[in-house]
């Protein structure tokens, strides 16, 4: 006697669905602890944060956490030691004395600067500061092409940002706290 | 390539892998030294060599035997196609324009076994592998914003609001640089 009736049929429909779901949620179960295994692993999540630029890294940093401390890790990797820490905050190294050299000398003169005088900086400022300074002339030097005030006023704004940027790469590692 | 290399590749010496399972899989002296792990244990077993003609065994249980199988094919298509160097930071999300295509379709895997694969290529210390995963892992990452990165791999954001919007914060420049 055939056991395929409608209703037989379809209890066996529903159990299969059930015993997939079953399947699916333990999947998800196995996943979600070799995730975790994987994602614990510090050295590996370093490697795989290590294929990003800075820039990546610092906007992931808000994942959790553990991302957090596993960025900072991944960008001292790439930043490398540099010695002395001569700044004793984040804060105090992203407001550092360019931006006000930057106004004053706008001030003081009614123009934009349009290259730092390295000489004349070089006994005021640490020498990583120096070379941003110098990074940033050269960055206005490959584009000397583009004349005006406008032009000018977009170098420096880019200027401004490279140099928050450059600050946190080069710099990353020499603040105490 | 070293002599020592050279004579690695031309020997014909059979090392019989064993996986978690038990199961042997044997294989070629010079896909099995691309493993670091190996190599150190065929070094150490030369000191003591008794001249016996039967294959090394090398337990490895802590991989299973669908991962070693996919350990190995990556390893002997290495010895005839190197994989070329994954460029830092990674230029696409797509592994095709990262490393060449057998490489791309080998890591287009389950993220479990992707998962497992990378604990693997860790724990046997074969680089090339360990890079590759990683960067496909990296691959998964790349353009996502946070909020996504702890969806794909099921991070809970353990930062309190204020946290995180410090952390934003703290960041933004660089977005906007």
């Amino acid at each position: 006697m055939s056991s395929a009736t409608p209703n037989n049929k379809r209890r066996r429909q529903i159990s299969n669905v059930t015993a997939d779901l079953h399947l699916n949620s333990l999947t998800d179960t196995v996943r979600n602890i070799l995730t975790q295994q994987f994602l614990e692993k510090q050295d590996l999540m370093v490697h795989v944060l290590s294929f990003f630029p800075v820039a990546t890294l610092l906007q992931h940093k808000c994942v959790s956490k553990e991302w957090n401390h596993l960025c900072t890790i991944a960008i001292d990797a790439k930043v490398g030691d540099h010695g002395p820490k001569p700044f004793e905050t984040k804060k105090e190294l992203k407001n550092g004395p360019f931006p006000i050299i930057y106004e004053t000398h706008a001030n003081t003169r009614k123009r934009l600067p349009e290259r730092m005088d390295i000489p004349s900086a070089s006994g005021m400022y640490p020498r990583s500061r120096i070379f941003l300074f110098s990074l940033m002339n050269k960055m206005v030097s490959m584009n000397a092409s583009k004349t005006g005030t406008q032009a000018m006023q977009q170098q420096w704004l880019l200027c401004l940002g490279m140099q928050r940027t450059l600050t946190e790469i080069f710099l990353h590692g020499m603040c105490r706290t | 390539m070293d002599v020592e290399e050279n004579n690695n590749n031309n020997d014909n010496t059979i090392v019989k892998l064993i996986s978690r399972e038990g199961k042997a899989f044997p294989v070629p002296l010079a896909v099995a030294t691309m493993s670091e792990l190996i190599k150190s244990m065929k070094d150490d077993d030369e000191e003591d060599d008794d001249e016996d003609s039967k294959p090394t065994e090398v337990p490895l249980p802590n991989v299973k035997s669908e991962v070693l199988e996919k350990v190995i094919e990556f390893c002997q298509h290495h010895l005839e196609e190197p994989m070329s160097e994954i460029e830092k930071p990674l230029k696409s999300q797509n592994m095709a324009d990262v490393v060449q295509k057998w490489y791309a379709d080998f890591v287009d895997l389950e993220q479990v076994l992707l998962f497992e694969l990378i604990l693997a290529a860790n724990y046997m210390d074969i680089k090339p592998l360990l890079d590759l995963t990683c960067a496909t892992v990296a691959s998964m990452i790349k353009g996502k914003t946070p909020e996504e990165i702890r969806a794909t791999f099921n991070i809970t954001n353990d930062f309190s609001p204020e946290e995180e919007a410090q952390v934003r914060e703290e960041n933004k420049w660089c977005e906007e640089a």
